[in-house]
């Protein structure tokens, strides 16, 4: 694949800097790395589907049209297609969820770069298009982009989904959050290594707030001090990610436009933490 | 000298978590070594048993100081990384020239790759201040997958091999210390 540039030097020159004073345009390329190599695994993967053994087995098979059953109950050759058939499909399964896994995972770079080039640098964006919203499938998503990392670094995760809801809002704003979320809790899990981890996800009614549905982030990982806990959505709180996507502070305000809230809880230090998003609704279904 | 040999630990040092990720991709990934494709060699006529393309085992820092403390321990205990991938800027801490020679006071045999997504570097300063450079390779960002596979796997070959020829040379003073030792006594 050809190494490509995104911007003139220049904006390298006059790059913004952020509240961690690193430049958007080193996090910029950062992620265009990762799209790179995202891209390079895709095109490997599916070079890997071996397509052209379906056609092989339908040659073999029609070569023998006659007399079929003695060719694959008989046959040396013959009868092992029965089971390679059964393999291959496994194989085939697994191979194209695989890529669909690293396909999601490209899609939430892009994000990240669009989130960058519009809502990240865009001084007031005129009201964001707004669509209906299915809570657990942004939810999923959101996990589905970090699946191979989740399995590289042997976290299980766990869902907790006791509704399925829909509710209008503007989806690029809230998609953004429920991400910024769940890399949130990997890199809690990251920092507090040699213990098994895992990330439950909950999406319920809200049961103090009428018309609103609950999605819960929950890791093992490093957890938070209670002093710091109110301070976690405070402006001055250094960026943990080095990605571009939008830290707490502008998750927690961006909830709040969507007419929400973002909260955190922690029992302390190594006890991992449970942030809790609520938003309105518009109509759920109880799917129990 | 056979765990030399099979040597393919992989230190990555960057500031960026995501980029960890992407090294995981690239070498912890067995090469389509499937069950299937015994018979699949069976089956068809014009299918090769493919032979067996080891992975490699990846460890990641975020930070120089901790790259620098994983390659301390991994020398005490004697199970040393063949080659680091160290990024040139890693914001609060040492930047990536400076890692590499504390890297290298502590394992002078590791193969080093630095990475970098700019053009603003002076690579004779580096290269000068480093003074090593048949230890020292550079990879830019954004880096294509089979480059950096191909990268880790000729270096982890190199470091076997260098580390050969320095045994082989220790054994030799060795000898040449004990004949002088003997030669001494017999005068």
């Amino acid at each position: 694949m050809a190494t490509t540039t995104v911007f003139p030097r220049e904006m390298e020159m006059n790059a913004i800097s952020t509240k961690g004073g690193e430049s958007v345009f080193h996090k910029m390329r950062n992620v265009l790395n990762s799209v790179h190599v995202s891209a390079g695994l895709i095109n490997q993967q599916l070079r890997e589907f071996h397509m052209d053994d379906v056609g092989r087995i339908a040659d073999m098979l029609e070569a023998h049209e006659d007399n079929v059953g003695w060719y694959l109950t008989q046959d040396p050759k013959g009868k092992k297609i029965p089971h390679f058939l059964g393999q291959l499909s496994q194989e085939l399964r697994q191979k194209h969820l695989e890529t669909l896994t690293e396909l999601t995972t490209l899609n939430y770079y892009l994000e990240q770069m669009e989130y960058v080039l519009t809502a990240g640098h865009a001084p007031e964006r005129a009201g964001g298009f707004k669509d209906t919203v299915h809570f657990v499938a942004v939810m999923d998503e959101a996990v589905m982009a970090h699946q191979g990392e989740l399995d590289r670094m042997g976290i299980e995760v766990v869902r907790d989904y006791c509704v399925m809801g829909e509710g209008i809002l503007e989806v690029a704003r809230l998609r953004p959050i429920v991400v910024s979320l769940i890399r949130n809790a990997i890199n809690a899990m990251r920092e507090a290594t040699a213990r098994a981890h895992r990330l439950v996800l909950h999406v319920m009614p809200c049961p103090d707030r009428d018309g609103f549905v609950r999605l819960q982030v929950e890791d093992t990982g490093c957890g938070i001090s209670s002093d710091c806990l109110t301070r976690v959505f405070s402006p001055q709180t250094p960026e943990m990610q080095s990605d571009l996507l939008p830290n707490l502070y502008a998750s927690a305000l961006a909830a709040k436009d969507l007419g929400g809230s973002l909260r955190v809880w922690s029992d302390g230090p190594n006890q991992g933490a449970m942030f809790t998003l609520d938003l309105p609704v518009i109509h759920m279904e109880d799917t129990q | 000298m056979e765990m030399e040999q099979d040597n393919r630990r992989i230190l990555v040092i960057d500031d960026n978590v995501a980029i960890h990720d992407d090294f995981r991709k690239i070498l912890e990934r067995s090469l389509d070594t499937s069950l299937l494709q015994e018979v699949r060699a069976e089956l068809f006529d014009d299918v090769e048993e493919q032979k067996v393309v080891e992975k490699f085992e990846v460890d990641c820092a975020d930070q120089g100081q901790m790259g620098y403390r994983m390659i301390q321990e991994a020398m005490k205990a004697n199970r040393p990384y063949a080659v680091a991938f160290v990024d040139m800027r890693m914001p609060p801490g040492w930047d990536g020239v400076e890692t590499v020679e504390h890297l290298w006071q502590e394992d002078p045999d590791l193969q080093v790759v630095i990475c970098t997504a700019f053009s603003d570097h002076a690579w004779e300063d580096v290269i000068q201040r480093l003074n090593k450079n048949d230890k020292l390779l550079i990879l830019r960002k954004p880096f294509d997958n089979i480059e950096v596979w191909q990268l880790a796997n000729s270096l982890t070959k190199r470091w076997a091999e260098s580390r050969q020829a320095k045994s082989q040379l220790e054994l030799l003073a060795q000898w040449a210390e004990e004949r002088a030792e003997e030669t001494v006594k017999a005068t």
